[in-house]
């Protein structure tokens, strides 16, 4: 390598020889004072680089190059060095060089003379000392350098398609070749950092010390935080709310932007003052700019202050829900602390004096520009008027009023500033020592064991070290202060990267949990930057994690290159100016070409997950896109069905079917194939069933299914939440007792002997949820204590003159008929029972048609708690007793018999959950009860009809019922563990109005959770239930559709159960599954009858409340379009209320639910017939959603559901007749019954107006008319009987109503019987059930 | 609405410890794929070979399918229940496969593994038919990020023939080859 290389390089000017570098030496050590050749060698290299980078570069690379070949020992181990870092160049290629410094250790791969020359796969270009081409000048010994340069150009000019310059081959390969090429290209080089221009004062060159190369990163990781964990309680919530809250109003403060702005604005003040008395009279621009500069200035000073305030109002609000939530859960797991230093204005004249000097002056200001937008207004407008006055007059603008403008700056005004009076309250956070801080964590919620998270810090892919691992606090934080100082070389990291990992306890290796990333910036100052990463885990893993690391860092210099002077060259590094950079440094180039550009994407610290993050975009896999076909076509398949129901083996039809067409369109269409499906589960074959009953059964199967459904799973969710359930259930326990041990042998060889079948162990059963309680016989007390009636019906003059005529066979008849005028109007006596199933309790008689009874009646109940599914009936009857004359004179019987004048239903259900119900009731009356008149109220006052308040249609009833033990203490359905389908801000939104609401209540049990569970088992907001559907079609095409549906709604039938479902935090039933079933709780009938009305088009609110016989239920609220008066409507009776009706079963309204919003009575006034119905009245009702957020909508509802028709009824009819003619034989079991046909046409007649009578006039409990015609009729019987009307449900439920009404019970030998049966259907099984019961003793004349 | 045909038996268990062995097994499928025909679910009687380490199950399969979606491709469950002198039984193997995805033969080889004693008592008593542990969840099987937390042994294989015809996917874009 020697003898001919030193010839040539002596030839060069630039080469040096090792003798003369020698000899460079000693001079330079000679001159070393005076550094007058190194420097300037220096400067020269620095200012060609900088204005030629890569010729300097190559210039560089030779030197560097020969500096290597100076010994062969330095060679080897040069090589050796170089085998290590073979993989090195493609990866450190973003490593990127600010400057280069002479002084440093060159810059050239150490591998250069075994690597191998080519475009790799990473298309980076690696040189070698190998020509790659031929040339032509061979005879020549080219240096290394020279093929070095020559392959680089070679190859640029291969990229670019070209041949490579001739002259420039020839000036490269020349023997003695030029220190500077002189070539108009340029030539890329792969980096993929951009390069900023630096910018430097000129200095003298013995002040000039190059660029400092090496700088100190100091990352400083303070703490972790986590916003999402499943530790996560409300507390860290609110306690992390505050601290960014807070951390935002101390950087405000420390700003003091307020305070700038103010300064600001007096000297614009004052500068304009003081223009504009030196302009005087005639305004400049320079003037007009000045106003326009001090309004713009005071705008802004007034948002800057009105958001501090706000900040700082925020910031109170926040603190003091955090201090009640802790005070609430008497714990407290964060360590989050202010302090509140409140310092009163000293002199309040003062604060005032100042205060007005303000709110003046700036009031002063307003007004004048006001004014002089007035008069440039008033200006343009005389201007145009005269320009055009014969066309159209405008209005002159008008005079800006002194009083609004004043009122509207003193609006802003108080908005941004304080009060004079107001305190000046500043807010610090105290950072509390340990042991002061005590921080627990409830028992129930500890922790199922320490978690241990570390660090670790890349800068930019590469590693730089971790932290140690940190156990979680309890307050979901992790200090962790550690410094890591990294020194870096003519390097700047661009970004940082921070993985967080969750140390395993089970395994050396830890998890990964989630990647955080920064952008690395340049602090301006000394100041380090503080940075706050956010993070949040995958998806796909659970938990799910999210929270932020809190890091600061700054760059330093590297100590020992002599401090001072250092730390100012660092600050003096600035950007080229533009103009500068335009003129000095080339345009860009084009950009590289893609491929390239993917191919040398960095290296990533570990390869395949990374690269996965760098996919496009996550694959979402939507199951709904991917489907071939809906799977309701896959359902209603009809070859599917068919195979399938031959598979089955259950249906006759199908059962034998040899063939099925393997086409779908093969399949003729024959007989509706039955459905088979459902029935064999729920019946057993054989047993005929009424296809009516058959829905009916099915609907509240269905709806007791779904209610211990969603109540089983969220009891599972909820217990789930708090304990984890084990994962293994070994056999051992069961074990121990079955097979170990003699007795188990002893069993086994028993059995081998009787061959008796040992079961083999199942699974264990799955956890469930029942309580054992619930099939406890218990006992349960119901009293009654009844106070008085009104309105009771008398008997009607028939039977009176009966009796009189009985009673006066003998006597006097003038003295009899004036008893019976005077006590006409109390010729009642009823009295009153209490009865559930077959126990009844009775009352004492009492006299008249207003009876007064004050009585206490008890009912002994003994039935498990689940069985309670019956209704506690009140039913009044009269008392009749008649003497019966045997024909001996001297022997008197009397017969006693008791009619049924109505009853009142309370399902024992709600009684339970309610644990009594007092005041005053409305009796649910027969509408035609043969024998009993309305009272007559003119034979007692001369009063007129509607004045006197109590004899008004209906009979009331004052009562208190309670029931000992209740059932309150069944757990409620915790529905807050279910899945929510509403957003996660909705939630939180949701949650902060709860606590602000929870303030203001009088009663804390009036809180409706707006979230409620729907028939799907999610919880949506109470809104979302309200949507206008598709009404029944008998409904829409009615005259008065709001009666008829309200008439509708009233006969579904509701579910008679103790079950927590039915409350408000239960489940909401759709109108789909609502209608389909026919079943449902009392609140979802509400729920029916609103959207009803929506679609009708009314105004109307869902109310929900407490209502007397139902408990917890929801009325409708509504407005009359044509009075716009409210009136509530109880939609299990369908029967509407006003406002201001006391008998209005709803008792205690707790909220209302428009489609909009949901307001809250929070009004100490609990009776509904005084409650304020003004909406708007914030003092009264308290709006959920305020403007900033809407209330959800729809989704619930099924906005096309079909009405089905109803089954054909001829059947039911004849099956009811028979089967209440059966059990009314069947009842009175010592006499025969004679049924009577002859009156059943008549019956059946008046029948048939009875529904219509019903749905639409609405109120009149009897219908007089009817009784007296069919009286008049037929003089010759007497008559008792009523109709019955209510919702079908099946046949033992009409047996039972009409055993209560004890119409049996007629102990009179010629008593006849006779019933008609009228069924009214509306769609979807519908059916209003009409009876006419009538008994009649023909009389003897 | 393609539809599938699994036609096939559940051949036998192989290289079990234990030698009177029956199986449970049940076909999973996804939201989409509805049965139209034959049992999915089902258990083998008790076998045990005289010579040889297997039991033969020989349990026939015979499913239609239907589905409207490739998700949720139907997979094979068994349990293998291991049964003693004292009629008890206990499960000695967990595994499933999916059904494959190609029509034609196929013999399914599923790898099953078993809970594995908790201590020298429990080993102890399972070495001498005492029972061992089983999994209180079963979707244990085949799903769950709380496997991790289990300890198993491998066990025997269950091999299981299948035959399988698919129809009508073709109309859907989905070729088989």
């Amino acid at each position: 390598m020697d003898s001919p290389k030193k010839t040539i390089k002596k030839k060069r000017k630039t080469q040096t020889t090792k003798s003369y570098k020698r000899r460079e030496q000693e001079v330079q050590s000679l001159l070393r004072d005076v550094r007058i050749s190194g420097q300037e060698h220096d400067s020269e290299a620095l200012s060609l680089q900088f204005f030629h980078g890569e010729d300097v570069a190559e210039q560089q690379e030779r030197e560097n190059a020969q500096s290597e070949t100076d010994t062969n020992g330095a060679l080897e181990s040069d090589e050796e060095s170089g085998e290590e870092m073979t993989v090195e160049p493609s990866k450190s290629s973003n490593h990127t060089f600010i400057q280069i410094d002479l002084q440093d250790p060159p810059l050239v791969w150490n591998q250069l003379y075994k690597q191998r020359h080519y475009y790799d796969e990473s298309l980076l270009y690696r040189p070698s000392n190998v020509l790659h081409f031929q040339l032509h000048l061979s005879d020549a010994q080219l240096s290394n350098d020279q093929i070095r340069m020559l392959n680089r150009f070679q190859e640029q000019a291969k990229s670019d398609f070209s041949k490579l310059n001739s002259d420039l081959v020839a000036q490269l390969s020349d023997v003695n070749p030029p220190q500077f090429l002189i070539d108009g290209e340029r030539y890329r080089s792969v980096c993929h950092k951009e390069f900023q221009s630096v910018f430097f004062e000129p200095m003298p060159r013995e002040l000039f010390q190059g660029l400092p190369t090496r700088r100190c990163l100091k990352l400083n990781l303070k703490r972790i935080r986590f916003s999402l964990h499943p530790l996560l309680l409300e507390e860290h919530e609110l306690a992390q709310q505050l601290e960014d809250l807070y951390d935002v109003y101390s950087q405000q403060k420390k700003l003091k932007i307020c305070k700038k702005l103010r300064e600001e604005l007096e000297i614009a003040r004052q500068v304009a003052a003081k223009l504009l008395h030196s302009a005087g009279q005639d305004q400049t621009a320079e003037v007009k700019r000045q106003l326009r500069l001090t309004k713009q200035l005071r705008e802004r000073y007034y948002a800057e202050s009105a958001t501090q305030r706000n900040l700082l109002k925020r910031l109170l609000r926040e603190w003091a829900k955090l201090k009640a939530l802790r005070r609430q859960q008497r714990f407290q797991c964060t360590r989050f602390q202010l302090s509140l230093r409140v310092t009163h204005p000293s002199d309040l004249e003062a604060s005032y004096s100042t205060w007005r000097e303000n709110f003046e002056t700036d009031l002063a200001e307003v007004y004048r520009e006001h004014l002089e937008l007035f008069y440039c207004r008033r200006r343009l407008w005389s201007e145009e008027n005269s320009s055009r006055r014969s066309t159209s007059q405008t209005k002159p603008p008008r005079k800006p009023q002194f009083d609004r403008i004043m009122a509207s700056l003193r609006k802003e005004h108080d908005k941004a500033f304080k009060d004079p009076e107001e305190p000046f309250v500043e807010v610090i956070r105290l950072y509390a020592d340990e042991a002061s801080a005590r921080i627990t964590v409830p028992t129930s919620q500890q922790m199922p064991k320490a978690r241990n998270y570390f660090l670790k810090i890349f800068l930019d892919d590469e590693i730089v070290g971790q932290t140690r691992s940190y156990r979680l606090e309890p307050d979901l934080q992790i200090p962790i202060n550690e410094c890591i100082g990294v020194l870096l070389e003519r390097t700047l990291p661009g970004t940082l990267h921070i993985w967080l990992y969750e140390k395993s306890t089970l395994t050396p290796n830890s998890r990964r949990l989630a990647e955080m990333t920064a952008p690395l910036t340049l602090s301006r100052k000394d100041e380090a930057v503080h940075e706050k990463l956010s993070f949040r885990t995958a998806r796909s893993s659970s938990p799910q994690l999210a929270g932020d690391v809190y890091v600061n860092y700054d760059y330093r210099t590297t100590e020992g290159n002599g401090g001072t002077q250092e730390v100012h060259a660092l600050d003096d590094v600035q950007r080229l100016p533009e103009p500068l950079r335009q003129s000095l440094l080339p345009p860009k180039l084009p950009p590289m070409p893609e491929a390239s550009k993917e191919f040398v994407t960095p290296r990533p610290p570990s390869g395949k997950i990374r690269k996965s993050n760098r996919a496009q975009s996550p694959l979402i896999f939507s199951e709904q896109q991917l489907q071939f076909c809906h799977i309701e076509e896959l359902v209603e398949n009809r070859r599917f069905h068919l195979l399938h129901s031959r598979h089955q083996q259950r249906n006759l039809h199908t059962k034998q079917l040899r063939f099925v067409p393997a086409l779908e369109h093969e399949i003729s269409e024959m007989e509706p194939l039955p459905d088979t499906r459902g029935i064999g589960s729920l019946l057993e074959p054989g047993t005929y069933w009424n296809p009516i009953d058959l829905h009916k059964h099915r609907g509240r199967k269905f709806l007791q299914l779904l209610y211990e459904v969603i109540g089983s799973q969220s009891a599972r969710r909820a217990k789930a939440l708090q304990t984890p359930v084990p994962l293994l259930l070994l056999a051992e326990d069961s074990d121990h007792s079955s097979a170990t041990g003699w007795a188990a042998l002893w069993r086994a060889l028993a059995s081998v002997f009787k061959g008796q079948p040992i079961m083999l162990p199942r699974e264990p059963a799955a956890w469930s949820g029942h309580q054992p309680r619930h099939d406890l016989f218990q006992h349960f007390c119901v009293s009654l204590h009844v106070v008085r009636a009104t309105g009771v019906p008398v008997r009607s003059r028939h039977i009176l003159n009966i009796n009189e005529r009985r009673t006066s066979a003998g006597g006097d008849m003038s003295t009899s008929l004036f008893v019976t005028q005077t006590l006409m109007y109390s010729n009642v006596r009823p009295f009153v029972t209490l009865s559930y199933g077959q126990r009844l309790c009775r009352s004492r008689t009492a006299e008249g048609s207003n009876p007064t009874w004050n009585e206490q009646l008890q009912l002994q109940i003994s039935s498990q708690f689940g069985d309670l599914r019956d209704d506690l009936k009140i039913s009044l009857f009269d008392e009749l007793i008649e003497q019966q004359y045997s024909d001996e004179a001297s022997d008197l019987y009397q017969r006693v018999q008791c009619n049924w004048l109505g009853e009142f239903r309370v399902p024992i259900s709600s009684l339970l959950a309610s644990r009594k119900f007092e005041g005053c009731i409305e009796m649910a009356m027969p509408k035609v009860l043969v024998g009993y008149k309305r009272p007559l109220i003119d034979s007692v006052t001369n009063m007129s009809t509607d004045q006197y308040p109590e004899f008004k249609e209906s009979v009331h009833l004052w009562f208190y019922l309670s029931i000992e033990p209740g059932g309150a203490d069944a757990s409620p359905l915790q529905s807050n563990a279910l899945a929510c389908a509403e957003k996660p801000e909705l939630q939180i939104y949701l949650g902060e109005r709860k606590l602000e609401l929870m303030q203001l209540l009088p009663q804390p049990q009036r809180y409706v959770e707006p979230l409620v569970c729907t028939a799907q088992g999610k919880r949506v907001c109470l809104t979302r239930l309200l949507e206008s559907i598709p009404l029944p079609p008998a409904v829409g095409v009615g005259e008065s559709p709001l009666e008829a549906a309200c008439r509708f709604v009233s006969l579904l039938s509701q579910l008679r159960s103790y079950d927590p479902c039915q409350g408000f935090r239960g489940v909401w039933l759709d109108n789909q599954t609502l209608l389909d079933s026919t079943w449902c709780s009392v609140k979802d009938l509400g729920v029916l009858l609103c959207n009803y009305m929506l679609s009708l088009g009314l105004e109307c609110w869902l109310a929900l409340g407490l209502a007397c016989p139902h408990g917890e239920c929801s009325f409708v609220l509504f407005r009359q379009p044509e009075t716009s008066e409210l009136f509530i409507v109880a939609p299990a009776t369908g029967k509407r209320y006003q406002l201001q009706d006391v008998h209005c079963p709803l008792r205690r309204l707790f909220c209302l639910v428009g489609k909009q919003n949901i307001y809250f009575n929070i009004q100490t006034e609990t009776r509904v017939s005084m409650t304020n119905f003004n909406l708007q009245d914030t003092t009264c009702w308290f709006p959920h959603f305020v403007r900033r957020i809407r209330a959800p909508h729809g989704g619930v509802q099924k906005l096309d559901y079909m009405y089905k028709r109803s089954h054909d009824l001829n059947q039911l009819q004849k099956d009811i007749e028979r089967k209440i003619m059966k059990k009314i034989s069947a009842w009175r079991t010592t006499r025969k019954t004679i049924w009577n046909r002859a009156f059943q046409p008549r019956l059946y007649q008046i029948l048939l107006e009875m529904e219509h009578i019903a749905t639409y006039s609405r109120g009149l409990y009897d219908e007089p008319a009817f009784s007296e015609q069919l009286e008049r009729e037929y003089p010759n019987y007497r008559f008792y009987g009523f109709t019955l009307n209510f919702a079908y449900t099946n046949l033992a439920a009409i047996s039972e109503r009409i055993r209560t009404t004890c119409i049996h019970y007629n102990n009179h030998s010629e008593v006849e019987f006779c019933v008609a049966v009228h069924l009214h259907a509306h769609s979807n099984d519908v059916l209003s059930v009409w009876l006419f019961l009538l008994a009649m003793v023909p009389l003897v004349v | 609405m393609a539809e599938v045909h699994i036609i096939g038996q559940i051949l036998k268990a192989v290289d079990f410890a234990e030698p009177h062995l029956y199986c449970k097994w049940c076909l999973q499928s996804g939201n989409a794929w509805r049965l139209v025909q034959g049992e999915v679910q089902g258990q083998s009687p008790v076998a045990s070979h005289r010579l040889q380490n297997c039991s033969d199950f020989v349990q026939p399969l015979d499913i239609h399918l239907s589905s409207a979606a490739i998700q949720g491709w139907p997979r094979l469950l068994v349990e293998v229940y291991a049964v003693n002198v004292l009629q008890q039984s206990w499960p000695v193997g967990y595994g499933f496969a999916h059904i494959p995805t190609t029509p034609g033969a196929h013999r399914l080889e599923i790898a099953t593994w078993k809970v594995a004693p908790s201590g020298w008592w429990q080993s102890l008593r399972e070495r001498f038919g005492g029972g061992g542990a089983a999994l209180s969840k079963t979707d244990l099987l085949f799903s769950g990020v709380e496997r991790y937390k289990l300890q198993t042994l491998t066990s025997g294989k269950v091999i299981v023939d299948l035959k399988l015809i698919f129809r009508r996917f073709e109309d859907y874009g989905v070729e088989f080859k």
